[in-house]
């Protein structure tokens, strides 16, 4: 029993006191909700970080002694650095406490910036084990500061959950997954190219704006938002976008798809000019339509339309990635797994005479309950 | 020193029986219940001893002294004849004597000297009516429970068992006390080294006094160091019969209401007999409650420690507002706040408990209702936290065992200071700790963890869950019984083997 | 050491399951992915199951080795090296294949600091955590060997939720990307079958604890169904791995297993990487208490008058030293690496060179009784 004691006591004394870990209590830190980079010219940035307040909402509970509440209270933090530093480091400085980054929901570059290039930004987020695969990445037109840190939005509610939560119901619907996951897959990924969404300040509230498609690191194209659905068919299948094809001078036809699919398959794919071919099943809800443009009996010939401009929208989409030589269809990875020996040496060259051979086939599942 | 004079003591004390039986007499004779006079009749004259607070003076009175006064009885030997009793002992054994003389016997001696005595048994026993089960209730199963007599308690057993391989053993244990203790098994079907490991155990126990069961529940384990009960206690008689027809072996202690069962597993602290009222889904997923809420009783306040302190991480995006919230005005950490409910629902419930039940009950919903709110109110815990630990409250007092439950309750403050030293892996290093215990903790030498290891997969049929009464055609592997099969399994496949019938035939 | 393991210490045949299963699978879990695929790109879980045959092969010869040497006594190496070598030759070869054991409780117990300071806390004290955590080994270890096939066993059920985590990111992954299959020489191939081969290294503890297995017969059939399961374990994770990440990015992920859970969320928690890496606790535990047992068993083996409860102590102190003594992660890779050297010449030359050894001996032996 004493031989015991004489064990145990020196390790309880170690264990109290070695000291405890650096904490992180949850009200005594500043979480970083997202965080924006303007670039500023010679490899200077402005960052911007937000951090929520809860001040403006009190606790009921605790409310009822009269306590003031101790959240955090700074709500966002800018400053210039140089491209590639990390926010967190450099603000640290001025947060009244320790600033985390583990709970980050949102990383803005405005146009510049995503021009210039963000390999060193995105060296930075996939080297911090906090950093959630699931954030969301975008490019801003106009500041990411003044997006991050006007006041005069409707909505009260953090404008990094705001803007998450837009992209995520966007993301559901037309437009691509563009979270950290799978950025990166495209962007360390051969024979691919990331593309992220463009938001932008509109009077008092933000809107998605389209895609921004990266050649590498740098954003050199704009997709526009009513090519952003013939994209993301293209790119993967999914469901409930919403697709406004006018198919007459002011005469429009809007559908919500109920399902699409896209297959690949590939020919002479280490030929000088490999053919690929994409065959596209559209299942789609006629939600909109002219009067008396769409009945039970015309929509095989609205089907057919259809058919042939999205097949013709979707080939001139690709032929102008191959004029800008990306590849944000991940059209070269599609080539690399059907092809045998694949020659990724010369891809790019030929991925510009590639030729792309897209056949769209839409059926409509239903037209609405009224004729 | 001390210690050591006491020992001595306690040798030459009153555990030795009297050198003689004049000395036993001289003994006894100073307290003034002891009745010893000398009876003269015409054809008999004998000495009568017997003490008259544990004897039934009312058949004494009755019945013996009549039938030994008549003329009937004319030597010692016609007492046997005469008198309407079943049992006379005639023994010349003084620790016999004595200990039946203390436990209720009439003595008749020839002479005021003589060591040739006869005894006739005619004990009183004050005890408590059978009532309902006041621990471990159950719904729709039996409502009778154990008392504080031993007899009475047997006949519990035995209207349950009404076969003549249901065996009990008598033993008296205690240095001072000689407690009698009973072992019930049931023969052709208890393990036999399993019998002999409990006999030898409770043989060479040397102790003073055994209260109650649960007592020599903690002098018989095989891990005294142990934070685990090792034996099940109960106070049910159905729960005791169950056991032995599956194998096990029971030990009642003479004044305690409740049995030991032995061996037990850990799984068995969280069965309730309702479970085999309940139609086996129903009773599979109440275990499965059973189970998640130990669990979450055990580390639900470690882990809230742990995400706030180390790993606000974890803590989901949505959830992070209220979380932070609600935190805001508290002005300790985490494990300050943690502790001091903590401390303050294990006050409350040890209040309610001692305090009569009334009162108790009242205590138990001013103290939850009032301090909990005013605690929070007054800015000292967080409500979540109230929350968490209100539910993890509740959740230890689902198991069924109170001294598991216990247990159970106290386990979680490790968990708590582990978690503020080392965050998660400090949670995960002291749950290690505790299963790697378990792990090595045995029930009468058979390992307590039993169907997870050594991994049974029959026996895992009625732990975590409770497969329909036809798959439970065998006793527990780990009990090694004499007899494997509950049923004759031969003949359940034959019967099983019959060609069902089509739809609609 | 007495001949005969009491049936009382002995442990199920279905111990031969767990035991080399709980020890095959480690931190290299979360890692080998990367290095796999380097040669090999999308062919890489061929690779993963021709090292598994391979792996299976080397069990064979493991488990024809004890088999061989039952009926001369005590069927594990220390017995076979000292019948087959004489008593020197034997200690000094007992010598180098322990330091292979030790050197794999080090690496593991390492490895697992390694990833909690770069995945949780930088800042724990190694010392400390080393200490408590060889203090439960401790505990466990003077339970004897059913304890630790008790740990083993239990390792073994805490690790299934975690490759039930993986298969969370089946919906996020491109299939596509295995294409276009078997499309690599088999050069590629076999360099990472070589960097397979230590990724698959554990099983080979069998050699120490096989006597304590009762119902050798069931025993052998389990041992085969355990390294079966590992090949499975591994090549799915593998083929995940491809699915999910593009080739660059495997390329630039260390820990590719950590980064498909922290993909994984829940409605109640978030960042599963740090949960999965408490309960990467339990891959680790029967590794040190396993190994720490067999080395005891060699110091009483060597030198009977040492008891074990008193050994162990001074080797888990030892391992203590050798973990806080490695400071950087480089550090661990390059030990890692001579490790792993260590133990692909150990068990993939050494033991079919024994084999042959006690076949020979067998031989003369029986010429000589002719």
């Amino acid at each position: 029993m004493k031989q015991k004691a004489v064990l145990i006591a020196p390790l309880i004394a170690i264990l109290f006191l070695s000291g405890c870990l650096p904490t992180s209590i949850i009200d005594d830190v500043l979480l970083v909700e997202a965080e924006g980079v303007d670039y500023l010219g010679n490899e200077k940035v402005m960052g911007t970080i937000t951090m929520p307040n809860y001040v403006e909402n009190p606790n009921p509970g605790s409310a009822g002694a009269g306590l003031p509440t101790t959240a955090s209270m700074l709500r966002h933090l800018s400053g210039v650095t140089y491209d590639g530093k990390s926010l967190v480091d450099r603000f640290q400085q001025s947060g009244q406490m320790p600033i985390r980054v583990g709970k980050i929901r949102l990383m803005l570059f405005n146009t510049a910036m995503a021009k210039k290039g963000l390999y060193k930004q995105i060296d930075l987020r996939n080297r911090d084990p906090d950093s959630p695969r699931d954030m969301n990445f975008a490019v801003v037109e106009g500041s990411c500061r003044k997006l991050l840190t006007s006041a005069d939005y409707q909505t009260q509610i953090p404008v990094a959950r705001y803007i998450q939560d837009m992209i995520e119901q966007n993301t559901e619907q037309n437009y691509p997954e563009s979270t950290m996951e799978s950025f990166m897959y495209a962007y360390y990924g051969d024979y691919m190219d990331p593309f992220l969404p463009i938001i932008r300040k509109q009077g008092d509230h933000i809107a998605m704006h389209g895609l921004a498609l990266f050649k590498n690191d740098k954003y050199v194209m704009r997709l526009s938002e009513n090519r952003v659905f013939t994209f993301k068919m293209l790119f993967q299948k999914f469901n409930q976008g919403v697709y406004d094809y006018e198919f007459a001078p002011n005469k429009h036809i809007a559908f919500k798809n109920v399902h699409t699919d896209v297959n690949y398959k590939v020919k002479n794919g280490n030929s000088a000019a490999p053919d690929i071919y994409a065959s596209v099943n559209v299942s789609a809800q006629v939600r909109q339509a002219y009067p008396k443009s769409l009945s039970k009996a015309s929509s095989p010939v609205m089907e057919k339309k259809l058919n042939r401009h999205m097949a013709k929208q979707s080939a001139q989409l690709v032929r102008r990635f191959q004029r800008k030589g990306i590849d944000p269809l991940q059209l070269g990875q599609h080539v690399r797994s059907y092809t045998r020996n694949f020659d990724g040496k010369s891809w790019p060259e030929r991925y510009a005479n590639a030729r792309f051979h897209c056949k769209v086939d839409v059926t409509i599942k239903q037209t609405g309950i009224s004729e | 020193m001390f210690w050591k004079n006491s020992k001595k003591k306690n040798d030459q004390g009153p555990a030795q029986p009297s050198k003689s039986i004049a000395d036993l007499l001289v003994q006894l004779e100073t307290n003034p219940d002891f009745n010893h006079f000398c009876h003269k009749s015409k054809t008999l004259t004998c000495w009568i001893s017997y003490i008259n607070t544990v004897v039934d003076l009312e058949y004494i009175h009755r019945d013996l002294l009549p039938a030994l006064y008549s003329e009937r009885v004319q030597c010692m030997k016609d007492i046997a004849q005469v008198v309407p009793i079943d049992k006379l002992i005639e023994t010349r054994d003084l620790s016999v004597i004595q200990t039946s003389l203390l436990d209720g016997y009439f003595m008749i001696q020839p002479s005021k000297r003589s060591q040739h005595v006869y005894l006739i048994p005619c004990p009183k026993k004050q005890a408590r009516q059978v009532a309902d089960t006041e621990v471990e209730t159950s719904i729709v199963g039996a409502h009778d429970s154990f008392v504080e007599s031993l007899e009475t308690n047997i006949n519990l057993v035995r209207s349950r068992i009404p076969i003549p391989q249901f065996k009990v053993e008598e033993q008296r244990i205690g240095k001072l006390s000689r407690t009698r203790i009973s072992i019930l098994y049931i023969e052709g079907l208890a393990n036999k080294a399993n019998l002999n490991t409990t006999r030898q155990r409770i043989t060479d126990l040397e102790t003073v006094s055994v209260i109650n069961a649960n007592m020599l529940a903690l002098m018989i384990g095989d891990n005294s160091q142990s934070f685990f009960p090792q034996f099940f206690d109960t106070e049910r008689p159905d729960r005791v019969s169950g056991a032995l027809y599956e194998g096990k072996i029971a030990v009642l202690v003479d004044g305690s209401p409740s049995a030991l069962i032995l061996p037990s597993t850990v799984v068995e602290f969280f069965a309730t007999i309702d479970d085999y009222s309940l139609t086996w889904p129903v009773a599979s997923l109440y275990r499965l409650l059973r189970l998640f809420a130990v669990a979450f009783s055990v580390i639900s306040s470690s882990l809230y420690v742990a995400a706030l302190t180390y790993h606000y991480q974890l803590v989901p995006k949505d959830l992070l507002a209220t979380l932070i919230v609600s935190r805001s005005s508290v002005p300790y950490d985490p494990i300050i706040e943690v502790l001091l409910l903590e401390v303050m629902i294990e006050l409350l419930r040890e209040a309610g408990v001692r305090l009569p039940t009334k009162v108790g009950q009242t205590i138990g919903i001013v103290g939850g209702i009032v301090i909990g709110t005013a605690s929070v109110q007054a800015g000292v815990t967080s409500n979540i936290l109230l929350i968490i630990i209100a539910m993890s409250a509740l959740a230890a007092f689902i198991t069924p065992n109170y001294r598991m439950a216990t247990t159970i309750r106290l386990m979680r403050f490790p968990f708590i200071l582990a978690a503020q030293m080392f965050g998660l892996i400090g949670v995960g290093l002291c749950f290690m700790f505790f299963v790697c215990h378990l792990l090595k903790l045995t029930s009468l030498g058979r390992p307590f963890i039993e169907p997870i290891y050594p991994m049974r997969v029959t026996d895992l049929k009625d732990s975590f869950i409770r497969l329909p009464s036809n798959m439970q055609g065998q006793r527990p592997l780990f009990l090694r019984t004499a007899d494997k099969n509950r049923v004759n399994l031969h003949r359940t496949m034959q019967k099983k083997g019959k060609a069902k019938p089509d739809i609609d035939e | 050491m007495n001949d005969k393991i009491k049936p009382a210490h002995q442990v199920g045949p279905v111990s031969a399951f767990f035991i080399p299963q709980v020890m095959q699978i480690g931190i290299g879990y979360l890692s080998f992915q990367q290095i796999i695929t380097k040669y090999s790109q999308q062919d890489a879980w061929l690779a993963s199951l021709i090292s598994g045959a391979l792996s299976l092969g080397i069990l064979w010869v493991v488990l024809r080795l004890l088999e061989n040497e039952r009926q001369f006594g005590m069927p594990d190496l220390f017995s076979i090296h000292t019948r087959i070598f004489g008593r020197r030759i034997g200690t000094i070869l007992n010598l180098f294949t322990v330091t292979h054991v030790l050197l794999f409780a080090i690496m593991s117990l390492r490895s697992y600091i390694e990833i909690v300071h770069v995945w949780v806390f930088p800042q724990m004290s190694m010392f400390l955590f080393s200490l408590i955590f060889c203090l439960i080994a401790w505990y466990i270890v003077s339970g004897g060997m059913r304890t630790i096939a008790g740990v083993c066993l239990l390792s073994f059920i805490y690790l299934v939720p975690l490759s039930i985590l993986t298969l969370f990111i089946v919906p996020h992954a491109q299939f596509e990307n295995l294409l276009p299959l078997v499309d690599h020489s088999p050069a590629a191939l076999l360099k990472s079958c070589y960097e397979l081969t230590h990724v698959y290294l554990g099983f080979e503890l069998l050699l120490y604890v096989y006597p304590f297995i009762s119902n050798p017969r069931e025993a052998r059939k389990w041992a085969f169904r355990s390294a079966l399961t590992t090949v499975y374990f591994y090549t799915t994770t593998l083929i995940l791995a491809i699915a999910y990440f593009s080739q660059g990015e495997l390329q630039n992920t260390i820990w590719p297993t950590v980064a498909y859970w922290k993909s994984v969320r829940f409605p109640l928690v978030e960042h599963i990487d740090i949960i999965a890496i408490v309960l990467l606790l339990w891959a680790t535990i029967p590794k040190v208490c396993l190994c720490s047992w067999i080395i005891a068993r060699a110091v009483k083996f060597t030198v009977p008058k040492i008891k074990m409860k008193y050994s162990l102590i001074v080797i888990l102190a030892l391992m203590i030293a050798g973990t806080t003594m490695i400071h950087s992660g480089l550090q661990v890779k390059r030990l890692n690496d001579v490790y792993a050297t260590y133990g692909v010449l150990i068990i993939y030359i050494y033991l079919p060179i024994l084999l042959f050894c006690q076949w020979i001996k067998k031989k003369r032996g029986r010429s000589a009784a002719s």
